[in-house]
């Protein structure tokens, strides 16, 4: 049965834990990056989170929705010392990481998976625990079982024995990275490359 | 050690399928083994049968499925209704997105003290953390939405949630019966050598009185 879709997105989801201690260092680390920005929570422009969470939930991930235009525009004439001050308060804090299309083409082999990497986030929380964020979707296809095949790819892309898996005749191409591998180097890059968390003391703020 | 997988992605996705495939006249059941994959997050080529009763899911609405596994969620839909192309995925990426990040930051935040726990010299630590995220993120409600309370529900219940939640309060529990219970034969045992001094300088004083008279 060769199903076609209409309109699919996938999000992988990679969840790090960095220690608690060093939270701020890491805030002031992404904050550095030109290519991160803070992800603010607006009433007006979130109005559809706002209106759905209760405010437990508002207050402890969404930073309360305390930010407005005015507030914003103050918050980045801090400097980044300061930002980070501001940002550790809040249980949890959101940035964007902004991709800068590379040149377009499909490299290499016509064969396989075309996929466009649409959005790039980390979801970090002050207990150390953070998640980077992949948007997907696949590109020049239709099909169903590409769908498949590619999230049964992807979620191992970073695994350390991926090359047990090359012989599977499913080969994924972005058009978004020169190729995957430049991807994998920027998840380490911005997690860290956390593979491990020994010994992580936890302390709940 | 923390018992996370570092080398697998969880999976989140949303498709939306041509209504050709699925509509009034062409039912879901001709499509759930494709659904079944999809969720489970199986290749195309997967061709073993599969036990349904195994599987969470969420199946409110006649166009709309939602399954749930330990790695990951996926919604699939069919564009038999415009909304489901259209504001659907908004809602799924926003709001649906946001409640499964949460569920996976409890499982995780509850194994981190859970590993604390195991380590003797962290574990008043643990025990006031797990205080702590009792207070604060045991949340049973995060909506009055009926679709998102009831995701928040099966994904909290696929991720074992309560299971590792009430498996660490009956470790503490334990333990800090144990330690009472040590912490009292200490105090028994201070109060016994006192009661002995007493019981001695009793009879070393009625000794002295004896024969003084």
């Amino acid at each position: 049965m060769e199903l076609k879709t209409k309109y699919q997105y996938t999000y992988f989801i990679y969840p790090y834990i960095i220690n608690e201690n060093k939270y701020d260092k890491y805030i002031l680390k992404l904050l550095n990056r030109k290519d991160i920005k803070v992800r603010f929570f607006e009433k007006e422009k979130d109005l559809d989170i706002y209106s759905y969470f209760l405010p437990t939930i508002k207050e402890f991930m969404f930073q309360g929705f305390e930010f407005n235009k005015e507030k914003i525009n103050k918050f980045e004439e801090f400097n980044k010392e300061m930002q980070t001050m501001i940002l550790s308060k809040y249980p949890c804090t959101v940035f964007e990481y902004s991709i800068t299309t590379e040149l377009q083409g499909k490299a290499g082999e016509e064969e396989g998976i075309f996929f466009k990497i649409q959005k790039i986030e980390l979801i970090c929380f002050n207990t150390g625990i953070c998640f980077l964020v992949i948007k997907t979707n696949i590109e020049d296809s239709k099909e169903f079982i590409d769908v498949l095949n590619f999230n049964y790819k992807f979620r191992d892309i970073y695994s350390e024995f991926k090359e047990l898996k090359e012989y599977e005749n499913i080969r994924l191409q972005t058009t978004t990275f020169g190729d995957v591998k430049k991807l994998k180097d920027l998840i380490h890059e911005l997690t860290g490359n956390v593979r491990r968390c020994k010994n992580v003391r936890y302390k709940h703020k | 050690m923390l018992d996370i997988n570092t080398n697998r992605f969880l999976t989140y996705a949303y498709t939306c399928i041509d209504q050709l495939d699925w509509n009034e006249n062409k039912s879901f059941k001709n499509i759930e083994f494709e659904f079944f994959k999809y969720a489970n997050i199986f290749p195309s080529s997967y061709k073993s049968n599969f036990d349904k009763k195994h599987m969470e899911t969420l199946s409110k609405w006649r166009f709309i499925h939602t399954g749930f596994t330990k790695e990951g969620m996926a919604l699939l839909t069919s564009s038999i209704d415009v909304h489901n192309y259209t504001v659907l995925p908004h809602v799924y990426e926003n709001q649906h997105l946001y409640t499964y990040i949460l569920v996976q930051y409890q499982k995780l935040y509850l194994k981190k003290i859970e590993n604390e726990f195991k380590d003797k010299a962290t574990m008043e630590s643990a025990r006031e953390n797990f205080i702590k995220f009792t207070k604060k993120l045991w949340i049973q409600e995060i909506t009055n939405d009926d679709v998102g309370t009831n995701i928040y529900k099966k994904a909290r219940h696929v991720c074992e949630i309560e299971k590792i939640y009430n498996n660490i309060k009956n470790k503490f529990d334990i333990a800090y019966k144990e330690l009472n219970i040590e912490k009292e034969n200490k105090v028994n045992k201070i109060i016994l050598v006192i009661l002995g001094i007493s019981l001695l300088l009793n009879v070393v004083n009625f000794i002295a009185l004896l024969r003084l008279m």
